[in-house]
C-alpha cells in the first residue's frame, strides 16, 4: 500500500491558467515548488485540459482542485507526486458477499477476482495503526477497539485498495480487482507484459505458490501437471536430478528443451539451482505468435521465469521450514535363495548338461539386495526472504538451503542460494536494477543408472542390486569386508552365483560428487525518452561451474588389489557461461480509449562459451584410501594427463513486434526476429522468424451483453515459424581430433545445413462462465518441423567419425491443451479445482531419402519411419511357447523346414510375420510407441476455515514400455543373475504351465531374449501425485508474538499409482544409458534410480 | 585436402594403424563393439585353443555366444570385428584422399611412403573383413567407390587388396629407422600378400610372394621363441608385422590384452587355454612355457601362478608382460611373424606337392624349439605321406602359434572346424571342458553381417543367420 503523507506541505503556488494542457500545469508547480510528478505515460489523455486560478495554495489544495470529479487520484511522497486512477469505489469496489450479525473481533476473506484466496493483503483499521495481514486461504481476523472506527482499509500491491464499512458485520468477504491499467491483470510476455484480456497467444502460467507446494526442489518437477500441453518426466528418481521438460511434444531428433529465460537471462541448462521459492511466476509460451520473437532458440517452447520482487510499504519476512522422509515406492520382488538354485538346475537340466548346483540353500545367505540399499531419505528445507521498501526503492533477498539425503545409501543433494533484487526509480525517468541469484550445490550421485555401459558412467548400484543372487551375503564372513565375487568359502563352485558386484560397495565407494557454481545475474537500466516511449537495456550473465573430482582407491574385499599406480585421480572443472546484452525500445500508448497500440524493437547479442579442463594422476600409495586430504593431484607420484577444449555458440539479432487492440475487442499482434548464428556456415547463417496472431473478445460485443453468464469470451489464432539452433556447435566443418597421437575426423561436416524450422498454427479460444467460477481454456495445434537436422545413418561402416548432418527429416505434432478451472467460495468454504489434458498426436513425417532408421539401445530398437510416431519399437512378435516337440515340428514353410529349428519345448514362438517361412529381421515389426498420447492432471484446493486441503492427480496413457531391466534379469540370462519372482511362478516347466514366459535355458539357442513384444509393457499411469493439508493458525493469537501468519502443513508425494507397468515406475522410463539417443529413446526403462513416496511437515511464517 | 604440414600426414597414417592396437580407448563400450579388437574372440575363443573364461558364464555373454555358435547378429563381437576394420579402412582413406599440396615442409618420397601404408593398412583391413564377413561394402574413394549400402563380392574385395598391396610393395621401404619400426614394409606387403593367397589356396602365387618378401626382409627366426612374446624381440628379424606398445606413455601406448588375458584375481582371466590344447603339444616342446601359465609356473615377478584362477587350469603367457599396471602393457600384438611364414611356405608347398620343401620350411621352426629345448625332443618331421606331412604342418601351427589369433581360421580354411569344433558331450561351461554349444555349422564359415549395420544400411544378411 502507499502511505499518503499527512503533513500539509508548506510551499505556496500561483497559478492562473485557462485550458491549458494537465502536463503544462504540472510543470508550473514543479518551478515553483520543486515537486516533481510520476505517473505511467498513459494515465490520462495527453489533451487533457484544465482550468485553475489560485494563490498561494498548498499543494494539496491544488491538486484536489485539478483532479476534483477526475479519474485521478495522487499522493505525496516527499518531493514526489504520484498519480494514479482513483479507486473507482462505487463501480467495482469491494463487493460485499455476506454479512453476520455484530461481533468482535472481525473476521473475513479477501479473494480476487477470481475467489482465488489472497495471501499477504494488509488489513486496517482507517486513521489507525491497528492491521494484519491475510493468511494464506485469505482469512483475516482483527480485534476492533471501541473507539476507533468502523471503516477497515484493504491494500495489497497490484491491486486496487477499498474501503469496507463493517459497523454491524462480524464476517465479510472481500474481493480485490486488480489494479494496473484498466483494473486487469497484467501477463508477462516476451520482452514484457501484456494486459491479459488483449492476449492473443497461447501461453500457461504458473504461480510461484503451486510449484512450492509440490516439495520439488527443482523447478523442473515442480512444472509437472501444472500446464496443459507440458510434459514433465524425471530421468530418475536421484536427489539433484534434473526433470525433462517437454512442451507440445518431441519436435525433433536434436534437443527438445524449451528456452528458459529466467528474468530476461536465458539460460542453458542446470535448472536445479534456481529455488521454486524464489519464483514469483512461471509463463509458458506455447504457441509461435507467444515465442516465435525468441527466434533461433524458440522451436521447443519458451518458459520464462519471473522471480519474486519487492513490494512498497510492505516490508515483509518470510520464513518456510520443512522435513521429509522418503522411501522407496516399489521393490520388484526376487526369488530367494532355494528358488535360484532350483531355476539354476531346471535351466542345466533343459540345455542337457550334466552339473547340477548341489549346494544346501538352508545353508546359504538370502540377502534381499535391495533392502541392502534403500535407506530412509531425509530433506529438509530452509527459505528465509526480507522484502519490502518504498515507491522509489524495492528490495528482496533471500537464502535458501535444501538438504536431500536420497533412499540410496551414500546418495545425496544440498544446495546454498541466495537471491538479491533491487529495483530504483532513480530520476523519475529512470529506473535502474539487479536480480542476482547465487547458488552452490553439491550432488553425490551412486551410479545408480544401468549397467555403465556408457563413457563415463558407473555400474549402476540398482542394477546390481536387482542382479545379485540373494545367496551372496553381504559381508564375506572370512574376511568381514564387503563381498565381491561369491565368497569361495561358502559355495561347491563360486561361479554359479555370477560375477556381479556388491551395490553397496559401488554406492559407498564408487560415488561421483559434482560440485557446481553458479551466478545467474541481471542488471538493467530502463528510461523513459518520451511520452510512452520506454528504452530498456539489460546485461546478463549465466555462469557457472562444474567440478568434481573422483578418487579411484582401493574397496575394501575387492576383487582387485590396487597397486599403487591403479590408483587415481580425476578431476575436471567445467566452465559455462552465457553473456547477453538485450536492448528493448517500447512504444505503447492508448488512444482515445480506443486504440491500444504496442510497439516493440529490440536487439540481443547472446554469446555462450564452454570451457572444458580435466586432468588426472596416478601412483598413491595405500594411506590415500582412507585419507582424503591425500586424495589430491599433487600428491600422486605417477603419470599425469591433463586435456581441455573450448565450444563457443553466439547469436545476434534483431526483433520487432506490433500489437494493436481496437476497443479491446479486436486484437492483432505479428512479430518478426532475425537471428544470425555462429552454427551455421556463412551462407546460411541469418534466418527469419515471423509470427501473427489475432484475437477477438467477443464477450465484450454489445450483442453479447444479454448473455449473463458469459463472461468472458476471446477466440484466438495464431500461425509463426520458429528455429532450432541447438544442432551442435560446428555442424558445417569437419573436426579433427588428435587425441592419442594421431590425428583422425572426430565428425564430419556439411556446409550446406540450414536451419530446421517449425511452423505452428495455433486455434484457441478462452472463456469464463458463472460469474466467473468456470474458466475454460482451449487450444489446439499443428507443429510441423522440417529440416530437421539428422546425422543418421550412423553407420560404423563409414569409420568411427561422426557422419555429417543434413537437412533431412519433418514431423509434426498435433494436439490439444485444455485447462478448465472450476473455483467457488461460500461461507467458510473455498474450493478451486484445475483440471489438464494434453493430448500429443507425434508422427515422423519424412525422413532423409526415405529410409527408416532403426537405433539400438541396449536391447531395445527404436525405429523411425514416416508415418509412425518418434520412438517406436521395433521387434518381433510371440505367438505364444512352444508346449512340446510337436509344435515345434508343425512349425514350417511350405517346403516342410523347419521356422524354428533350434527351439526346444518352452522356448518362445515368434511369428513369422512376412510369412516367407524364414524367421529372421524381416519379421520385425512396430510392437509399441514410447510417447504418450494422452497426459491429464487434476489439481484441486478446497479450504474450510483454518484448514486447506490440495490434492493432485497426474496420469498418462497410449505409451508402452520397452522394459529392458526384465530383458536383463527376466530373460534367465547365464550370467548367474537373480531373477524376478514373476519369472519364477509363471515360467514355463511343462506342458501347459504358461504360453508367456519361456523355460529357464542358459544355451537359449532360439533366442528367446531377441527384442520382442515379451518386453513390452503398458506405460500408463495415474498417479496421486500431492497431498497437502495445511493449517492456518489464529491470527489473533500470533499477533500477541509479533507473527503476522502462522501455516503448518503436512504433505505426501507419490502417495499411490495405479498402473499396469511392473518395471520399477512407469514414470522414469528415461536413463543415463540413453543419454546419446535423448528423445528417441524415451520408453525404455533401463533400471535405474527409483522415486520415492515421502512425507512431509513444514511450517510457513510471516512477520 | 586439409592437412597442412608433414607432421598432419604423419599423423593421420598413425590413425590408421590405431584400429590394431589393443589400446585403452578409455572406455568398454563393449555393446558396440568399440572397446578393444576381437582377433583373439575369433582366432582363439571360437577354436579348439581356448575358453571364453571371465567372470563366469556371462561375463561378456556375446563372447559365449560366439565360442558356443549361437551367434546372433547383434551379437556386439561380430560388431566390433566390423567396426574396427572399417575405422582403419576410413582412417586410411582420409589420408590416401590427400594431395598433399598444402603441405610444403612433405617431400614427395613421405608423401608416397605414407601412401604406400595407407594402401597396406587398407588391404589388411580388407583381409580381415573379406574372411570373416565374405562380401562387403567396398569404398574406395579415389575410385569414386563410397556406397556403402551394397556389399561387392568376395572377387572384387580381393581384387582391390591385391592392387592395394602391389601399390604398397613397390612403395614401401624394406625397413625404418628402429623408432618406426611398427610401420608396414614392403616385406611386410608382400608377407600378407602371401597370406592372402593362402586363404585363397593360390598356393604359387603364395610362395612367389613369401620369396619376395624373403628377399626384402632378411627374415630369420629369432634364436629364442619367448623372445617373441616377451617385449625382447620387437624390433627383431622375425616380426614382420605387429601393432606397437609401448608402456608408461602419455596418452596410454600400452596394451589393455595385459589385463584381459591376465588371471582372474590379478587380471579379467580372459582366453584360457584348454586342456586340449595342451595335450597337443609334444612332451617336452618348450614352447608350451611361453604360451601358457600351468601349474608349477611363476608370475613374471616370481610369485606362484595360482591355478585356481583359471576354470581350466591356464592363463594364457603370450603377449603378456609385468602385471604393473595392468592396463599398460608394453609388449606388441604380433600379426605376422616369419615362423607363421615358413608354415604357410611349407604348407604351399606341400599342396604343390613338393614335400622335400614342405619338410625344409616346417623343420626350420621345429629346430629353433628343439634349440630351445637343448636338445632331444621334436624330432624332424621325415614322414613321406602328404596327409601326415599336412597332419604335421597342423600341429605344428596350433603349438607355434597358439594364441596368436590364428587357430580358427585355419581350422576353416582346412574344412576341420565341422569336426573338430563340433557339440562335445563332456561339454560342460562351468568346469572348463570346452562348450562348442550347438557346434560348428557350414554357415558359420562367415560371420553375420552385424544387425546394426544391416539395419542402417540396408545390407544382405548372411545366409543362416
Amino acid at each position: 500500500c502507499l502511505h499518503v503523507s499527512a503533513n500539509v506541505h508548506a510551499q505556496k503556488i500561483t497559478l492562473q491558467e485557462k485550458n491549458t494542457p494537465l502536463s503544462n500545469v504540472f510543470r508550473q508547480i514543479k518551478k515553483q515548488t520543486g515537486f516533481v510528478f510520476w505517473y505511467e505515460d498513459n494515465l490520462f489523455d495527453g489533451k487533457r485540459k484544465v482550468n485553475i486560478d489560485v494563490k498561494d495554495a498548498s499543494i494539496e489544495t491544488v491538486l484536489n482542485l485539478l483532479l476534483k470529479n477526475d479519474d485521478l487520484t495522487y499522493e505525496i511522497i516527499n518531493k514526489t507526486v504520484v498519480l494514479k486512477r482513483r479507486p473507482v469505489v462505487t463501480a467495482v469496489p469491494a463487493k460485499i458477499v455476506e454479512q453476520k450479525p455484530v461481533a468482535k473481533p472481525v473476521k473475513g476473506r479477501v479473494t480476487d477476482e477470481d475467489g482465488k484466496p489472497l495471501e499477504g493483503v494488509s488489513v486496517s483499521i482507517k486513521g489507525t495503526s491497528i492491521g494484519t495481514t491475510t493468511r494464506a486461504n485469505g482469512e483475516f481476523e482483527l480485534e476492533i477497539p471501541d473507539n476507533s472506527g468502523n471503516v477497515l482499509l484493504f491494500s495489497f500491491v497490484g491491486r486496487l485498495s477499498v474501503e469496507v464499512n463493517i459497523s454491524g458485520k462480524s464476517f465479510i468477504k472481500v474481493q480485490l480487482m486488480n489494479a494496473g491499467e484498466q483494473q486487469e491483470q497484467v501477463t508477462i510476455i516476451a520482452y514484457g507484459s501484456q494486459r491479459k484480456s488483449l492476449v492473443t497467444a497461447a501461453a500457461s502460467s504458473v504461480k510461484g505458490g503451486e510449484l512450492v507446494r509440490t516439495q520439488s526442489a527443482d523447478l523442473g518437477s515442480a512444472l509437472q501437471g501444472m500446464a496443459a500441453g507440458v510434459t514433465v518426466t524425471s530421468p530418475t528418481g536421484a536427489p539433484g536430478t534434473e526433470a525433462v521438460v517437454r512442451i507440445r511434444g518431441i519436435g525433433t531428433l536434436n534437443n527438445n528443451n524449451p528456452l528458459y529465460i529466467i528474468d530476461g537471462i536465458p539460460v542453458n541448462s542446470g535448472l536445479t539451482t534456481i529455488s521454486p521459492s524464489d519464483i514469483e511466476s512461471v509463463e509458458i509460451l506455447k504457441d509461435a505468435s507467444a515465442a516465435s520473437i525468441y527466434g533461433a532458440r524458440a522451436a521447443n517452447g519458451v518458459i520464462l521465469v519471473t522471480t519474486k520482487s519487492g513490494a512498497a510499504g510492505k516490508n515483509m519476512i518470510n520464513i518456510d521450514a520443512s522435513l521429509g522422509i522418503a522411501a522407496v515406492s516399489h521393490e520388484p520382488k526376487m526369488v530367494n535363495t532355494s528358488q535360484y538354485i532350483q531355476l539354476q538346475n531346471e535351466a542345466f537340466a533343459n540345455d542337457g548338461n550334466s552339473n547340477r548346483n548341489t549346494d544346501d540353500p538352508a545353508k546359504l545367505p538370502n540377502t534381499n539386495w535391495q533392502d541392502v540399499i534403500y535407506r530412509q531419505g531425509i530433506t529438509q528445507k530452509y527459505n528465509a526472504s526480507f522484502s519490502g521498501g518504498n515507491d522509489k526503492t524495492r528490495y528482496y533477498i533471500s537464502g535458501n538451503t535444501v538438504d536431500q539425503k536420497g533412499i540410496i545409501v551414500n546418495s545425496y543433494f544440498k544446495r546454498y542460494g541466495i537471491r538479491t533484487n533491487v529495483v530504483s526509480d532513480v530520476k523519475s525517468w529512470f529506473r535502474i536494477g539487479e536480480n542476482i541469484n547465487i547458488t552452490f550445490d553439491r550432488n553425490q550421485s551412486v551410479g545408480a543408472s544401468g549397467d555403465g555401459g556408457r563413457a563415463g558412467s558407473l555400474p549402476g548400484v540398482v542394477r546390481y542390486a536387482l542382479i545379485r543372487p540373494n545367496a551372496i551375503p553381504v559381508y564375506d564372513p572370512a574376511t568381514g569386508l564387503l563381498s565381491d565375487l561369491p565368497p569361495a568359502s561358502l559355495y561347491k563352485n563360486p561361479n554359479l552365483y555370477g560375477d556381479g558386484k556388491n551395490p553397496l560397495a559401488i554406492a559407498l565407494y564408487r560415488n561421483n560428487t559434482l560440485n557446481r557454481y553458479r551466478l545467474v545475474g541481471d542488471v538493467f537500466a530502463e528510461a523513459k525518452l518520451l511520452k510512452g516511449l520506454k528504452l530498456r537495456t539489460d546485461f546478463g550473465l549465466d555462469y557457472y561451474t562444474n567440478e568434481q573430482q573422483t578418487y579411484t582407491g582401493q574397496i575394501p574385499g575387492d576383487r582387485t588389489t590396487l597397486t599403487d599406480l591403479n590408483r587415481s585421480v580425476d578431476k575436471f572443472r567445467n566452465r559455462f557461461n552465457t553473456l547477453n546484452w538485450t536492448n528493448v525500445l517500447t512504444y505503447s500508448r492508448n488512444i482515445k480509449d480506443d486504440h491500444d497500440v504496442n510497439i516493440t524493437a529490440g536487439t540481443e547479442y547472446v554469446a555462450y562459451t564452454a570451457d572444458y579442463l580435466s586432468a588426472s594422476r596416478n601412483g598413491y600409495d595405500a594411506r590415500s584410501d582412507n585419507n582424503g586430504d591425500l586424495q589430491y593431484l599433487v600428491y600422486g607420484t605417477g603419470q599425469q594427463f591433463a586435456d581441455g577444449v573450448k565450444q563457443q555458440w553466439a547469436l545476434m539479432s534483431y526483433f520487432g513486434r506490433a500489437s494493436y487492440a481496437f476497443q479491446g475487442k479486436y486484437l492483432a499482434t505479428a512479430s518478426l526476429r532475425s537471428d544470425a548464428s555462429s552454427r551455421f556456415s556463412e551462407k546460411n547463417r541469418r534466418g527469419y522468424f515471423p509470427s501473427f496472431s489475432l484475437g477477438w473478445n467477443v464477450a465484450r460485443e454489445s450483442f453479447m451483453k444479454s448473455i449473463t453468464w458469459m463472461n468472458d469470451l476471446k477466440i484466438r489464432g495464431s500461425w509463426g515459424r520458429l528455429g532450432n539452433q541447438e544442432i551442435g556447435f560446428y555442424p558445417f566443418s569437419t573436426i579433427y581430433s588428435t587425441t592419442n597421437n594421431v590425428l583422425q575426423v572426430v565428425s564430419k561436416g556439411n556446409p550446406d545445413v540450414k536451419w530446421e524450422s517449425t511452423e505452428q498454427t495455433n486455434i484457441g479460444f478462452d472463456a469464463a462462465i458463472l460469474n466467473r467460477r468456470v474458466k475454460v481454456s482451449v487450444d489446439y495445434y499443428i507443429k510441423n518441423t522440417s529440416d530437421i537436422l539428422i546425422q543418421l545413418p550412423v553407420s560404423f561402416t563409414n569409420g568411427d567419425a561422426a557422419p555429417p548432418y543434413v537437412n533431412g527429416a519433418g514431423m509434426r505434432n498435433r494436439g490439444l491443451d485444455v485447462t478448465v478451472n472450476y473455483s467457488q467460495a461460500h461461507n467458510d468454504w473455498n474450493w478451486n479445482v484445475t483440471g489438464n489434458v494434453t493430448t500429443v498426436n507425434n508422427q515422423v513425417t519424412s525422413l532423409y531419402k526415405s529410409k527408416e532408421q532403426l537405433i539400438s539401445a541396449g536391447n531395445g530398437l527404436i525405429l523411425l519411419k514416416e508415418g509412425e510416431s518418434v520412438s517406436s519399437f521395433y521387434g518381433y512378435k510371440t505367438a505364444g511357447i512352444f508346449q512340446n516337440q510337436n509344435e515345434i515340428d508343425s512349425y514350417k514353410d511350405k517346403n516342410g523346414n523347419l521356422i524354428q529349428p533350434n527351439a526346444k519345448p518352452g522356448d518362445i514362438k515368434f511369428a513369422d510375420i512376412n510369412n516367407d517361412g524364414v524367421l529372421d529381421d524381416k519379421d520385425r515389426s512396430i510392437i509399441g510407441h514410447g510417447l504418450p498420447k494422452f497426459l491429464y492432471s487434476i489439481n484441486g484446493t478446497v479450504a474450510y476455515k483454518h484448514f486447506d486441503l490440495n490434492v493432485f492427480v497426474n496420469g498418462v496413457s497410449g505409451n508402452q514400455i520397452y522394459n529392458e531391466v526384465d530383458n536383463i534379469i527376466n530373460s534367465f540370462d547365464s550370467r548367474g543373475f537373480n531373477t524376478k519372482l514373476d519369472f519364477y511362478n509363471n515360467r514355463w516347466h511343462g506342458e501347459g504351465t504358461s504360453n508367456k514366459i519361456p523355460r529357464a535355458t542358459y544355451l537359449d539357442g532360439n533366442n528367446n531374449r531377441r527384442t520382442s513384444d515379451r518386453y513390452i509393457e503398458s506405460g500408463a499411469y495415474v498417479r496421486l501425485k500431492n497431498v497437502v493439508l495445511g493449517y492456518n493458525f489464529s491470527q489473533k493469537k500470533l499477533q500477541t508474538i509479533g507473527i503476522t501468519n502462522a501455516r503448518l502443513f503436512v504433505s505426501a508425494q507419490n502417495l499411490a499409482t495405479i498402473t499396469r507397468y511392473k518395471g520399477a515406475d512407469p514414470e522414469l522410463y528415461t536413463n543415463d544409458n540413453l543419454a546419446n539417443y535423448g528423445d528417441l529413446g524415451i520408453g525404455i526403462d533401463m533400471g535405474t534410480y527409483p522415486p520415492a513416496r515421502s512425507f512431509t511437515v513444514g511450517i510457513q511464517l510471516n512477520f | 585436402n586439409v592437412f597442412t604440414q608433414a607432421g598432419d600426414f604423419l599423423l593421420a597414417i598413425d590413425a590408421a594403424y590405431e584400429p590394431l592396437t589393443n589400446r585403452w580407448r578409455g572406455s568398454w563400450d563393449w555393446d558396440a563393439g568399440a572397446a578393444i579388437p576381437r582377433d583373439w574372440v575369433t582366432g582363439d575363443v571360437m577354436s579348439d585353443d581356448a575358453v571364453k573364461g571371465g567372470g563366469g558364464l556371462g561375463d561378456q555373454e556375446d563372447m559365449r555366444r560366439m565360442q558356443t555358435f549361437a551367434i546372433f547378429p547383434t551379437n556386439n563381437n561380430v560388431l566390433g570385428i566390423w567396426r574396427f576394420n572399417y575405422k582403419g579402412i576410413n582412417a586410411a582413406n582420409t589420408v590416401l584422399q590427400q594431395d598433399g599440396l598444402k603441405a610444403p615442409d612433405l617431400n614427395d618420397a613421405t608423401l608416397k611412403r605414407i601412401k604406400g601404408e595407407a594402401c597396406f593398412l587398407r588391404a589388411f583391413y580388407y583381409f580381415r573383413l573379406v574372411i570373416n564377413f565374405g562380401a562387403v561394402p567396398l569404398l574406395i574413394p579415389e575410385k569414386g567407390l563410397n556406397d556403402n549400402t551394397k556389399r561387392n563380392s568376395v572377387d572384387e574385395v580381393y581384387a582391390q587388396i591385391d592392387e592395394d598391396l602391389k601399390t604398397a610393395a613397390s612403395v614401401l621401404p624394406a625397413s625404418y629407422a628402429v623408432t618406426d619400426y611398427q610401420r608396414a614394409t614392403s616385406g611386410a606387403a608382400h608377407a600378407l600378400w602371401a597370406k592372402t593367397y593362402l586363404y585363397r589356396k593360390l598356393w604359387q602365387k603364395c610362395l612367389d610372394e613369401i620369396t619376395l618378401a624373403e628377399n626384402t626382409g632378411n627374415y630369420a627366426l629369432l634364436p629364442k621363441y619367448a623372445d617373441n612374446f616377451n617385449g625382447s624381440g620387437e624390433k627383431g628379424s622375425e616380426l614382420i608385422f605387429a601393432s606397437r606398445h609401448d608402456a608408461g606413455k602419455t596418452p596410454s601406448q600400452g596394451s589393455i590384452l595385459n589385463a584381459v588375458f591376465a588371471p582372474r584375481g590379478i587380471g579379467w582371466g580372459f582366453n584360457l587355454p584348454t586342456q586340449d590344447l595342451v595335450n597337443e603339444y609334444e612332451a617336452g616342446d618348450p614352447r608350451i612355457k611361453a604360451t601358457l601359465f600351468k601349474a608349477g609356473d611363476t608370475y613374471f615377478d616370481g610369485t606362484a601362478f595360482d591355478v585356481s584362477a583359471s576354470l581350466t587350469g591356464y592363463c594364457v603367457k603370450k603377449f603378456l608382460g609385468n602385471f604393473n599396471p595392468l592396463d599398460d602393457g608394453g609388449i606388441d600384438y604380433v600379426y605376422i611373424r616369419y615362423a607363421d611364414v615358413l608354415l604357410w611356405k611349407s604348407e604351399a608347398y606341400l599342396q604343390l606337392n613338393d614335400l622335400n620343401n614342405a619338410k625344409a620350411a616346417l623343420e626350420i621352426v621345429r629346430a629353433r624349439a628343439r634349440a630351445n629345448a637343448g636338445g632331444g625332443v621334436l624330432p624332424p618331421v621325415t614322414t613321406g605321406n602328404k596327409n601326415d606331412l599336412l597332419t604335421a604342418i597342423q600341429h605344428e601351427r596350433r603349438v607355434e602359434l597358439a594364441f596368436e589369433g590364428h587357430r580358427y581360421y585355419d581350422l576353416v580354411r582346412w574344412g576341420l572346424a565341422a569336426t573338430v569344433l563340433a557339440k562335445s558331450a563332456l561339454a560342460n561351461p562351468l568346469t572348463g571342458y570346452k562348450d562348442y554349444g550347438e557346434g560348428w555349422q557350414p554357415k558359420n564359415a562367415l560371420l553375420p553381417i552385424p544387425q546394426r549395420e544391416a539395419d542402417l544400411l540396408g545390407l544382405s544378411q548372411n545366409s543362416g543367420y
